[in-house]
């Protein structure tokens, strides 16, 4: 049952506007972050503490512009999933949806799995095209990658690859959730990104401390492998936590709600 | 395709609906340049993915023009003649008029009548509609129709020369003949048979302030309990 509603869902988002459009934002994201921050990188370490052309030539030196595109990609899978959601409710096709499949919670949970399937696909490909960025723009500035390939190299790589793509998932969900609650892509889209960008980061400079249990803050740091106000583990935990919620209270209201569209 | 996914149907099944609620050749457009017509169609066709012997369509024919109309209207048709039962409901009762066989007049909740349409339209009796040359030859054929006891009433103002005569069409010859033995020359003779809205009017002027009513009509005809107001079946169309 689940399994269909996945296929069916997957087939919507093969369309080619939305396949080119999500991917090409994506991937423009990733890789954009890693042209800024090694075509930023310093000769020389700065009393900030910046990152310096040497660090780069560690191991972990490929990783470090993927890092920093957490947020941004963060952004962009929560307007995806916002819209793959909310717009089934403002296009008035949820309706002949649930004609074929009444078990609104297997049609939404079929859902989800494509939504962050297809997000996770867009989250390797823009990794792999980052990858290739990255060494030319290490070729440009000089930068030995002779560390990069090696296995510890690749064993970062590929941690942060998870990272991300969990972080990405947890925005997603968090996009989806909206756009159930809000009936709407476009309210859930910009209520979400106005409270999961601006507010979060106004909240976490206003209030000390609060970065450890703001959701966008948690999930910034997950992509990041965990920061020093909000590690790893902690992050995650607290993050699984608020998604469970957020899951349970959305599948509620979805197969309570009457739907009018 | 996402329909037939989601409900494991064959994806093959999606050509041969296109196919028969006539969309077969713009399988492939995008939703967005369908007309209204188109999409109603495809709405339809979704419904028959699962390939049902129950249609049930609401307001199939809202908001298209009159070419949208007759389109869908011959696609039912087609359908209750492949042997699908459809269950149409309207409030355009000229249309459930045209296109269907049992009715189910549903008035603020209440069942007030099941049967054949024209069960229904017996309702209300056929009227022979006479107009003749002149406005005394008009008065004169009144009195000679009520003479022999046929109700009959003169229609429109004081200078007009059309007559409502309640009888059907078997009786025009003898009307005819009546007039022509008193020099009365008919310029119009017609049989005007009621419409399902006079009778829709009809039964719900006398069913105001009663019980459910039902027709002697066979239980299967139109059975329904809820909104569906008339059914096209797979029998012949009177």
């Amino acid at each position: 049952m689940i399994w269909r509603s996945f296929e069916s869902e997957w087939v919507k988002m093969r369309r080619r506007r939305l396949w080119y459009g999500s991917y090409g934002a994506i991937t423009a994201v990733v890789v954009l972050t890693t042209i800024v921050t090694i075509a930023g990188a310093l000769h020389h370490p700065d009393a900030r503490g910046d990152l310096t052309l040497a660090q780069l030539a560690h191991a972990s030196g490929l990783s470090q512009g993927l890092t920093q595109s957490g947020v941004l990609l963060g952004a962009v899978s929560f307007s995806i999933a916002a819209f793959q959601f909310g717009g089934e409710f403002a296009q008035g096709t949820l309706r002949n949806l649930l004609v074929r499949q009444p078990r609104r919670s297997v049609l939404m949970a079929g859902k989800c799995l494509a939504v962050l399937t297809f997000l996770i696909g867009a989250v390797v490909v823009a990794t792999m095209v980052a990858i290739c960025a990255a060494f030319v723009m290490a070729h440009l500035r000089g930068i030995p990658t002779s560390e990069w390939t090696s296995g510890t190299g690749m064993g970062d790589l590929g941690i942060l690859l998870g990272d991300l793509a969990i972080s990405a998932c947890g925005f997603a969900i968090i996009g989806m959730i909206a756009g159930v609650l809000l009936r709407s892509s476009v309210i859930a889209i910009a209520a979400g990104l106005a409270v999961l960008l601006p507010v979060e980061t106004i909240l976490t400079d206003a209030i000390p401390g609060t970065a450890r249990w703001l959701p966008a803050q948690l999930l910034e740091a997950i992509a990041q492998g965990g920061s020093a106000t909000a590690p790893f583990g902690a992050a995650l935990m607290t993050v699984s936590a608020y998604v469970l919620g957020a899951v349970v209270i959305a599948m509620l209201v979805f197969a309570r709600r009457d739907v009018t569209a | 395709m996402v329909l037939a996914r989601l409900g494991g149907i064959k994806t093959k099944r999606v050509d041969v609906v296109l196919e028969r609620v006539g969309l077969g050749a713009r399988g492939l457009d995008p939703f967005r340049t369908y007309s209204l017509g188109m999409r109603q169609r495809l709405g339809i066709g979704a419904a028959l993915l699962p390939g049902p012997e129950l249609l049930v369509l609401d307001e199939p024919t809202n908001g298209l023009d009159p070419h949208g109309i007759a389109e869908i209207r011959a696609m039912l048709r087609s359908f209750a003649d492949d042997g699908m039962t459809v269950f149409v409901s309207s409030h355009l009762l000229s249309e459930i008029q045209q296109i269907c066989e049992h009715l189910v007049v549903i008035e603020t909740g209440r069942l007030i009548f099941q049967g054949g349409v024209e069960e229904l339209l017996a309702a209300r009796a056929p009227e022979l509609i006479v107009r003749t040359e002149s406005r005394e030859d008009a008065m004169h054929l009144l009195q000679l129709v009520s003479s022999i006891g046929r109700s009959a009433h003169m229609v429109g103002d004081n200078g007009s020369t059309t007559i409502e005569i309640a009888a059907d069409c078997s009786w025009a010859g003898d009307l005819n003949r009546l007039a022509m033995a008193d020099g009365i020359t008919l310029v119009h003779l017609s049989e005007r048979r009621s419409t399902l809205e006079e009778a829709f009017f009809e039964i719900t002027r006398s069913c105001a302030g009663q019980t459910v009513r039902e027709s002697d009509a066979p239980r299967g005809a139109g059975r329904s309990d809820r909104a569906a107001e008339a059914r096209t079946s797979e029998a012949g169309r009177p």
